[in-house]
């Protein structure tokens, strides 16, 4: 499994990215170098130098420093909502799919009437109607995601449960929740971890647009969609202060892209997982 | 594989032609009418206006501001200085002959565009039609009748003694209409004013307005042909549009673009206050903040020549009372608060917020000194304003968090209760006398009293200073008003607010008058050939 990991250049290179994103996230609150919030107006709107490697924004804050400070928030709301996204959705899919009749069919409505709001809109009416903040946010982006996991946990269990093992554990008189457990959440997890690693990329974008939007942190958390639109108004006198935030986010969704799709390359049994670049 | 690209290339190319096609002519027409009046420009001034608010309404009974004062198509009663003392408009002389009469002498060689004269039918007409449709006139005005007691010649009746109802009378939304601006219906069908430029036509579509030269105009002589005014509610849009030709004039581009457009070979930005303020309500029923050495230290510890030089690149300069300092009736003793750091650690440890944790935040009975600070983000100052007031509390002991929302969800908070400060740009002239603001503001019962300040010599004072008439006796009540809200700083006064004139160099002769609400289009404006 890691050998075909590590044969793929683009796996490598991306998970090597990913493992420095999370290795800064965790270690910057910890570090805490300087207060990503502390302004120094004499040096606005400055280009990339030697003291700011990326330049400062409008009110003189390092640009560096901020995007640093904003992979701790980003990745862990993303991390956040994917968990919880994960965890509600494989559980009402594996019911569904494993009880059938009345319970499928009802939990099947409910999924789809999540599946048919326009993500988005859905995530703005929520931040609306909750107000903003980091647990807010995890929220409303959760209640738009879980609903995709559920969807494809359902297809995975109606046809492993079909399988010879998972009969003969019933007859052998095992439990439901035993039954779901040893059988068919771990036969069928991978396909919604795949699916997880891509939907990261989607979260963060989701998490920049609203920031970008103006409905999601409040101002004093730096957060690489928040800087993008605030520095959209500097765009033409000092274009760093967007250029470096969307790079950032390009390149995070752009890993985790890429990661999910080597998993699912990787899990494909007529794959042989070789070289992809 | 290299064919399978080549193919679709094509496909692509194919599909692309018709777009690319409509999008030719659509350009095409666009330029072409565009050009017209560049064309016709050899023999016609036209002078194009990037207008700052989309144009929805050409009613001056609610769109005052656009009608009268950008498109200066009608006029007021009432005109004032730039100090805003008052002077005559379309009315010569005034009084007040008691404490509930008004008497108004018009001028008697006024006509409207239509070519009738001016009478005082007119303006009884116009005058009772804006209170009828605009509620915040009629509250201001306070007027009960209006009775022609000849042609050139008005009596107004109060409700209740009311000085300011000359001021009220500078309101672009009580200028003077004709009778014949509406159908037989009674319903509005364009503006007959009196003003240098008449009305020629509004497409509602694209909400462009039009209107040309008045050649009979009172006032002498007009130095425009035609202007066209166009609605750009986005700044970036503007500073575009006023770059590539576009426009001949255009306010409040991006403050962070001034200088660059200035730069610009045939383009010119003036800066200049205007009759409104940065101000920061804080909620007295906040425990940290009813302490007045809170709020001092806080108006010490904010740096307002940073933010006037830094956040507002100019547009704009740091304010002491709430109102301009070239204002006739402003208490001109009032300095704005300079950045005392030591002053405010000092006010605030006598007030008993320590660092006890050393965890940079000051507390008390265990309670951290944290606020949130709410502002909106209509106003394109307001948003970095608040990051850099958080941040300059945050240097002595003050963890304050800006919050970015809509001005309908700060107005719940504000009810609710729920809220420490509000960050905000409200009008100081609506009306000029200070009455109206300092009532409002700082008055038990004041409408805009937000933070729940009361103070009974405050009180008092307005009462008083209100039934004043002798202008000098009158302010010096105000000026007491003002300093003593000046030392409580229920509402921490930030900056006076700005507004950037954006013009080609050919427009010549503009003249900045501060007591428009946003800015006013004076008669003698031309553009050089």
């Amino acid at each position: 499994m890691t050998g075909k990991i590590f044969r793929r250049k683009d796996m490598t290179i991306s998970i090597l990215l990913l493992a420095l994103l999370v290795v800064v996230a965790i270690s910057y609150p910890l570090l805490a170098l300087s207060d990503p919030n502390a302004i120094d107006l004499t040096n606005k709107n400055l280009a990339p130098s030697a003291e700011h490697p990326l330049g400062t924004d409008y009110l003189g804050r390092d640009i560096l420093n901020r995007l640093a400070a904003g992979t701790t928030t980003s990745l862990s709301i993303a991390a956040g909502v994917s968990a919880i996204s994960l965890f509600v959705g494989v559980l009402i899919g594996c019911i569904s799919g494993y009880y059938g009749g009345i319970i499928d069919e009802t939990l099947s409505r409910i999924i789809d009437i999540f599946l048919s709001f326009p993500g988005i809109v859905f995530a703005l009416a929520i931040m609306g109607f909750l107000g903003g903040g980091v647990i807010n946010l995890i929220l409303a982006l959760s209640v738009v995601h879980w609903a995709k996991y559920a969807r494809l946990m359902r297809g995975q269990v109606l046809s492993i449960k079909e399988n010879e093992y998972v009969l003969s554990a019933k007859i052998i008189g095992a439990g439901d929740f035993h039954i779901m457990r040893k059988h068919l959440i771990p036969n069928s997890v991978a396909t919604v971890i795949i699916l997880a690693t891509i939907d990261i990329g989607h979260v963060l974008l989701s998490i920049a647009a609203l920031n970008f939007l103006g409905i999601g942190l409040p101002a004093d958390i730096p957060e690489w969609g928040a800087m993008l639109s605030a520095g959209k108004e500097f765009m033409r006198t000092s274009p760093y202060q967007t250029i470096f935030p969307g790079m950032a986010i390009t390149m995070v969704v752009i890993i985790f892209s890429i990661i999910g799709e080597g998993l699912r390359d990787i899990f494909d049994p007529n794959d042989t997982g070789g070289e992809y670049l | 594989m290299k064919n399978k690209i080549l193919s679709v290339l094509l496909v692509m190319s194919i599909l692309a032609v018709p777009v690319l096609m409509s999008g030719c002519t659509d350009s095409s027409q666009t330029t072409n009418s565009d050009n017209n009046p560049t064309e016709e420009s050899s023999s016609e001034q036209t002078l194009t206006l990037g207008e700052m608010w989309d144009i929805e309404n050409i009613d001056p009974a609610s769109a005052g501001t656009v009608i009268c004062e950008k498109a200066a198509v009608t006029e007021t009663l009432v005109a004032a200085n730039p100090d805003f003392s008052l002077e005559p408009g379309l009315a010569i002389t005034w009084e007040q002959v008691d404490n509930l009469t008004w008497r108004f002498d018009l001028r008697q060689d006024v006509s409207f565009h239509d070519g009738s004269m001016m009478t005082a039918e007119d303006v009884k007409f116009s005058l009772e039609r804006t209170m009828n449709e605009n509620p915040r006139v009629k509250s201001m005005s306070a007027i009960d009748s209006i009775r022609v007691i000849d042609d050139h010649t008005l009596e107004i009746k109060t409700t209740e003694t009311n000085p300011i109802l000359a001021g009220v009378m500078h309101y672009p939304d009580t200028s003077i209409i004709s009778e014949n601006s509406l159908d037989e219906d009674g319903n509005f069908v364009k503006p007959i004013g009196t003003g240098p430029y008449s009305f020629e036509s509004f497409n509602e579509q694209t909400r462009v307005l039009t209107v040309v030269k008045n050649e009979n105009w009172w006032g002498g002589s007009v130095g425009l042909d035609k202007m066209v005014l166009k609605g750009m509610p986005d700044p970036n849009t503007r500073a575009m549009a006023i770059e590539n030709g576009e426009l001949d004039f255009t306010v409040d581009v991006p403050y962070s673009e001034t200088d660059r457009i200035d730069a610009i070979e045939g383009i010119n930005v003036e800066k200049y206050s205007t009759p409104r303020v940065y101000k920061m309500d804080t909620n007295l029923e906040d425990e940290a903040l009813s302490d007045v050495r809170v709020r001092k230290a806080i108006s010490y510890a904010i740096n307002r020549d940073d933010i006037v030089e830094h956040v507002l690149y100019n547009v704009g300069s740091p304010a002491a009372g709430p109102f301009l300092p070239s204002m006739t009736w402003a208490n001109k003793d009032l300095k704005p608060y300079e950045q005392d750091l030591d002053k405010a650690d000092e006010l605030l440890s006598q007030a008993g917020w320590t660092d006890t944790d050393g965890d940079g935040i000051r507390d008390k009975d265990g309670t951290p000194l944290e606020l949130e600070l709410l502002t909106y983000a209509a106003r394109p100052g307001l948003p970095p304003m608040s990051e850099t007031i958080a941040a300059q509390l945050k240097d002595v002991g003050i963890s304050v968090s800006p919050k970015v929302l809509e001005w309908g969800a700060i107005s719940d908070k504000r009810e609710s209760g729920n809220w420490d400060l509000v960050l905000a740009a409200y009008n100081i002239a609506m009306v000029p006398d200070p009455f109206y603001v300092l009532n409002n503001w700082y008055t038990s019962n004041g409408p805009d009293n937000t933070p729940g300040y009361s103070n009974a010599e405050v009180d008092a004072l307005v009462e008083e200073a209100k039934y004043i008439r002798d202008l000098d006796k009158r302010y010096e009540k105000f000026n007491q008003v003002e300093e003593i809200v000046y030392e409580e700083q229920p509402k921490i006064l930030i900056a006076y607010y700005g507004c950037a004139i954006v013009k080609k160099d050919s427009v010549k002769n503009y003249v900045f008058d501060p007591t428009a609400h946003d800015y006013r289009i004076n008669a003698g404006m031309y553009i050089a050939q």
